[in-house]
């Protein structure tokens, strides 16, 4: 029997759940921890994390006067934070969705618009109608397509 | 040997729930050095997401007065300017004689826009040396994620428009707004809005012309400002490349344009009121429905 086996054992036996789990708990990040059922779960919670930690590292970089002052799409989207979020894949599409329609519904405090490129990268679908419409028109358009396909 | 485990199982438990209740060393905010304010100062001037408020450094005595004078010529010059300015894109043609004989002399009294900040002095001169050289630029509206310059210089508060990175981009964006490059031998005074580039082409920035030498822009997700021309040339903007102005029926209908996009700029920038809002000291004008183009 491990180590950890006898300590759970006489947990149990002695009903000092709450303190054993507190002991084995590690310090850092105990409030990501959230009830994982199965291999999947635990993939998709950490998933979300790396996608938050890529969104939050993309404010940081775009938030500096060369890009802030730039009226440039493509300075905002040229960095390897959005490039890492893009790299994530199909899996990061609820993610960057959700983000979109936060944005839409919180007047796009933190740009999210942006996020349909990395949307039409990875999904293969462009909404975006040749140019002549805005980022926040065609962010409105992937929220109906993304709605559509999950329905 | 089992009761010393249990014990020391027991007593760790302990240490982390106490352990629980205090701050880890990276909770703990460091003391901030001088370079992390001026950072954090930076950051609300160009646009976070509480930065749509007045930042909160400088001199807030500088916003523009609000307040009626004694000239009621003046007073309802005033306001028919600021109804105009409330809107983007170029000046209606039957506002033009009006905003060369008011905006100049109003401008110069200080009741359109406000002041900058010392704080954006430093930060916005910084980036624009000619504009440091004048120092006679004013803030319209504050720093705003919602649109850009390109927006607002065809009359767009709701969208961010980045149509490409070269000219012919812009002149089927501007085209389907209703503006067509000025031609050769046409004064530049007749111009609507300034296209701007760097020497190697790629597109930077789009200002609207308001009266004289006075064009307004808006400065990304930062603020909007009036400046003259050429005060926003240097190595991020570039220079002036192309002027834009509104076309004639029959100059869209040779270009086979039927219709053109209307803007929905509807003198009610979201960014504009909310700094009213916010501070009650700033206005721009309310929109009045018999100005309105």
């Amino acid at each position: 029997m491990t180590l950890e086996a006898r300590i759970r054992n006489y947990a149990v036996k002695t009903g000092f759940m709450f303190s054993i789990a507190a002991a084995l708990l590690p310090c850092e990040g105990c409030h990501m921890i959230r009830p994982v059922k199965n291999g999947d779960s635990a993939v998709t919670a950490a998933q979300e994390t790396r996608f938050e930690e890529l969104y939050a590292r993309w404010q940081t970089a775009i938030n500096v006067p060369a890009i802030q002052l730039s009226s440039s799409t493509g300075r905002y989207i040229r960095c390897k934070p959005f490039a890492d979020m893009e790299a994530m894949g199909e899996t990061a599409l609820p993610y960057m969705m959700r983000k979109i329609k936060e944005g839409d519904a919180s007047g796009w405090k933190e740009s999210q618009f942006f996020l349909w490129h990395a949307v039409k990268t990875i999904s293969g679908v462009d909404l975006s109608g040749g140019g002549i419409a805005g980022e926040q028109e065609i962010a409105r358009k992937y929220i109906v397509w993304w709605d559509d396909r999950n329905k | 040997m089992k009761k010393a485990l249990l014990f020391a199982v027991l007593f760790a438990g302990m240490c982390r729930a106490y352990a629980a209740d205090l701050p880890y060393v990276s909770d703990i905010a460091p003391v901030p050095t001088r370079a992390d304010e001026v950072s954090a100062q930076l950051r609300s001037l160009i646009g976070t997401a509480s930065a749509m408020d007045v930042p909160s450094v400088g001199a807030a005595a500088d916003a523009a007065p609000s307040a009626a004078t004694s000239d009621p010529a003046q007073d309802a010059a005033l306001a028919r300017v600021r109804s105009i300015l409330s809107y983007g894109g170029g000046i209606p043609q039957q506002d033009k004689s009006f905003m060369e004989e008011w905006f100049p002399k109003l401008l110069a009294k200080g009741l359109i826009g406000r002041a900058p900040t010392d704080f954006e002095r430093k930060t916005i001169d910084g980036w624009f040396p000619d504009l440091a050289k004048k120092d006679d630029w004013r803030i319209t509206a504050e720093a705003c994620k919602n649109y850009n310059c390109i927006a607002w210089s065809a009359g767009i508060t709701g969208e961010w428009e980045w149509p490409g990175d070269h000219v012919a981009d812009f002149d089927k964006f501007y085209l389907s707004y209703g503006y067509v490059p000025l031609s050769d031998g046409e004064p530049q005074s007749d111009a609507d809005i300034a296209y701007w580039e760097l020497p190697d082409g790629s597109s930077t920035h789009g200002s609207r012309h308001v009266a004289g030498d006075i064009w307004e822009s808006k400065l990304g997700s930062a603020p909007r400002i009036l400046h003259h021309l050429n005060d926003l040339q240097g190595p991020d903007y570039g220079h002036v490349a192309k002027f834009y102005r509104r076309a004639t029926p029959q100059e869209l209908a040779s270009r086979g344009v039927t219709s053109v996009k209307t803007p929905d700029g509807n003198g009610k920038d979201p960014c504009a009121t909310k700094l009213r809002k916010s501070t009650g000291a700033y206005d721009i004008g309310s929109p009045d429905s018999k100005l309105r183009r």
